[in-house]
């Protein structure tokens, strides 16, 4: 039985984790929108320069984002720590295209790193809570 | 294709890997490592109030041991008062004492009784003479 099955404790994790459910929710609205229309170049000309790999960063958006959303209401740590390196990763291929195609001319590329560091840090805090949940059990047993 | 983005493509693949391992690692402690964070968290926040509570029991000690030295210099001081007030009282019969003994040295001499050839030693209040010890006769 989860020790969070409750709803307030479901709750009290999402408040804890807002600021990734905001980004979860971001990258799902993205993905959406360019999904709806993947010609549009209000929303995708740097994708339209690099097709057909728009497609798969905006795949790891929605994907991501559903990973962590889940993750995160649920909670499985495991869900949403897959959730955030699968975000990584369409965030770096996404970076690279913006420095591929625009260079340094907009500030999202130098907030998206701190986003990759972000996510891929918490992955890892993740991980040493699992060995420490795993020592403890050990120790019980 | 553009080469600028083989490095990204690299690290997105690494990422992905990355995903996989993490989820297999997290997977048999998610049942439980959140509840062993919060139980962490309590376990330190248990020992902190413990600590504090020893600090707290520590001062009171320390007050109960204050409070008994303000009751004794209470009682000190009252003692000096006293004291004190035994000292001045001494010293005003001490000087009514000089003011009777020059009056009888006065009716000694007007009814031309015998005085001795030297003159008494002149008395003084004992706090200035210091020891007011009486010159031998």
């Amino acid at each position: 039985m989860h020790r969070l099955a409750s709803y307030s404790g479901r709750l009290r994790y999402a408040a804890d984790n807002l600021i990734w459910l905001w980004l979860a929710l971001a990258a799902i609205a993205s993905s959406i929108t360019f999904f709806l229309d993947p010609n549009a170049l209000s929303t995708n000309i740097i994708g339209r320069a690099l097709h057909p790999l728009d497609f798969i960063w905006n795949t790891g958006f929605g994907l991501s984002g559903l990973l962590i959303l889940i993750g995160i209401l649920r909670p499985r740590p495991e869900i949403e720590a897959a959730g955030l390196m699968v975000f990584s990763a369409a965030l770096i291929l996404y970076w690279g295209a913006i420095l591929a195609v625009i260079g340094t001319a907009q500030v999202g590329v130098f907030a998206y790193p701190a986003l990759i560091c972000a996510a891929i840090l918490r992955v890892f805090a993740m991980l040493r809570l699992a060995q420490e949940a795993k020592s403890a059990r050990t120790t019980r047993e | 294709m553009n080469f600028a983005l083989v490095g990204p493509i690299v690290g997105a693949c690494a990422l992905l890997v990355g995903a996989v391992i993490a989820y297999r690692k997290i997977k048999p402690e998610s049942d439980n490592m959140i509840g062993s964070a919060t139980e962490a968290v309590t376990n330190a926040a248990v020992k902190m109030i413990e600590t504090q509570r020893a600090e707290i029991n520590g001062l009171r000690e320390r007050v109960v041991h204050l409070e008994a030295n303000l009751a004794t210099t209470h009682e000190i001081e009252e003692r000096l008062a006293r004291t004190e007030a035994e000292r001045d009282a001494a010293e005003a019969a001490c000087e009514r004492l000089i003011h009777r003994v020059e009056e009888l040295v006065g009716i000694i001499r007007a009814a031309g009784l015998h005085i001795p050839p030297e003159p008494l030693p002149a008395l003084q209040n004992p706090r200035q003479a210091g020891s007011g010890r009486r010159t031998p006769q």
